[in-house]
C-alpha cells in the first residue's frame, strides 16, 4: 500500500503530500522530472524493503519463541 | 455475541461499498437515502458511447495480451525453477514471491518509462507498452500458480517415463507435463486477465491517448457521470468476481486431480 496512489488521486487528486503521488507527479504529471521520480522510487523501495525485513525477522522471532 | 458483530463490522466495511456502485448502476438518480427508478441505461452507454466502447476494447486486448505473454514466459520459467536445485533455486523461487510486494506498480510503472522512451525502445504511449506493463504486474502471481501446480506433480519421474517410450522434449511438454498443469495455467491466466482488467496505476503512467483503458476511463467519467462512473465499476466488479469463481473451480478440480 505504500506505492498506492490511486484511490487517494481519484478522491482527494493532488491535495494530499503523498510519497506515491509525489512519484506519480514527477512521472507524468506537468512537473515532468524522470531522475527525480527514480530517486523517490529508489526511497520508496528502501522503505518497503525495510519494512518487509522487519516483519519478517519478527515472525521469525515470534516462531522461535513459540517452539 | 462479539463474533457477531465483528461480523457485521466486517460485512459494512467490505461488502457495503462494494455495493454502492452495482445499485447506482442500475439506478436512475441517487439524491435521498434510497436509489430512484430501474434502468440498465448506464451499461448501455458502455458499449454504445465510441469512448467507453472503444476503453473496453482496448482493456480487453490488452488483457489478452498480457495473459498470451505470461503464458509465454511464466509457464516455461516455473518450469526450469521447478526443475532447479534446493539452493539457488529456492532463492529465486522465493524471490519471485516477494518481487510484488517488494516494487510497488508506481515504481514499475517509473521504471518502464525510464526503459522505454528512447530509441529503439520508445515505447511510451501505445499499446504495447500497456501490454508489457500488465504482463510485468501480472508475473509473479502467474508464476506462483504455476509453479505450485508443478509441484503437485511428480515432473521428473513423467517426463522420464515419457522419454523412455520415445518422447521427444516438445512431446513430453504437449502431451504430459502442460495437460497435468494446465488447471494452474488457467488460474493463472484468470488472475492476470482479472488484474489488467482493473489495473489503473501503472497504465496511467505510461498509456497514450491511444491507449486509455476501461479503469482510465472509469477515472475520467468519476469527474463528469457518476452513473456511467459506477456502471463501468460494477462491470469490473462483475470481471472480478467472474474470474475469482472460475479459479475456485479450477483449484478445486487441482485439488482433486492431486488426491486422485
Amino acid at each position: 500500500m505504500m506505492g498506492a496512489f490511486g484511490t487517494v488521486l481519484a478522491l482527494v487528486g493532488m491535495a494530499k503530500n503523498l510519497l506515491s503521488l509525489q512519484i506519480y507527479s514527477h512521472a507524468s504529471e506537468s512537473t515532468y522530472n524522470l531522475p527525480q521520480a527514480g530517486a523517490l522510487a529508489m526511497v520508496l523501495i528502501a522503505i518497503t524493503a525495510t519494512g518487509l525485513a522487519l516483519l519478517s525477522w519478527g515472525a521469525r522471532r515470534l516462531a522461535r519463541r513459540r517452539i | 455475541m462479539i463474533r457477531r458483530i465483528l461480523f457485521v463490522v466486517l460485512v459494512l466495511y467490505i461488502v457495503v461499498p462494494l455495493l454502492m456502485p452495482i445499485i447506482f448502476s442500475f439506478s436512475v438518480f441517487w439524491q435521498d437515502i434510497l436509489p430512484q427508478g430501474f434502468t440498465l441505461r448506464w451499461y448501455e452507454a458502455i458499449l454504445t458511447r465510441p469512448a467507453n466502447y472503444e476503453a473496453l476494447l482496448v482493456s480487453l486486448t490488452v488483457a489478452l495480451g498480457a495473459v498470451l505473454l505470461n503464458g509465454m514466459i511464466a509457464v516455461p520459467a516455473a518450469y526450469a525453477l521447478n526443475r532447479a536445485g534446493p539452493g539457488w533455486g529456492r532463492r529465486l523461487r522465493e524471490g519471485a514471491v516477494i518481487l510484488p510486494l517488494l516494487f510497488p506498480p508506481l515504481v514499475v510503472g517509473t521504471a518502464l518509462l525510464q526503459a522505454f522512451t528512447r530509441p529503439p525502445l520508445a515505447l511510451t504511449g501505445t499499446i504495447w507498452m500497456v501490454i508489457i506493463a500488465h504482463a510485468i504486474l501480472g508475473f509473479p502471481f502467474m508464476f506462483r500458480i504455476v509453479l505450485a501446480s508443478f509441484q503437485t506433480i511428480d515432473e521428473r519421474t513423467l517426463s522420464e517415463a515419457a522419454a523412455s517410450l520415445g518422447a521427444t522434449f516438445w512431446q513430453r511438454m504437449r502431451y504430459v507435463l502442460i495437460p497435468n498443469v494446465m488447471p494452474g495455467i488457467l488460474s493463472g491466466a484468470l488472475l492476470v486477465f482479472a488484474i489488467s482488467m482493473g489495473e489503473f496505476e501503472v497504465t496511467s503512467m505510461v498509456a497514450g491517448f491511444t491507449a486509455q483503458t476501461l479503469p482510465l476511463r472509469l477515472f475520467q467519467q468519476i469527474r463528469n457521470d457518476m452513473r456511467i462512473a459506477s456502471a463501468i465499476t460494477a462491470f469490473l466488479i462483475y470481471v472480478s468476481f467472474l474470474s475469482f469463481a472460475l479459479m475456485t473451480y479450477l483449484g478445486a478440480r487441482m485439488r482433486r486431480l492431486r488426491a486422485s
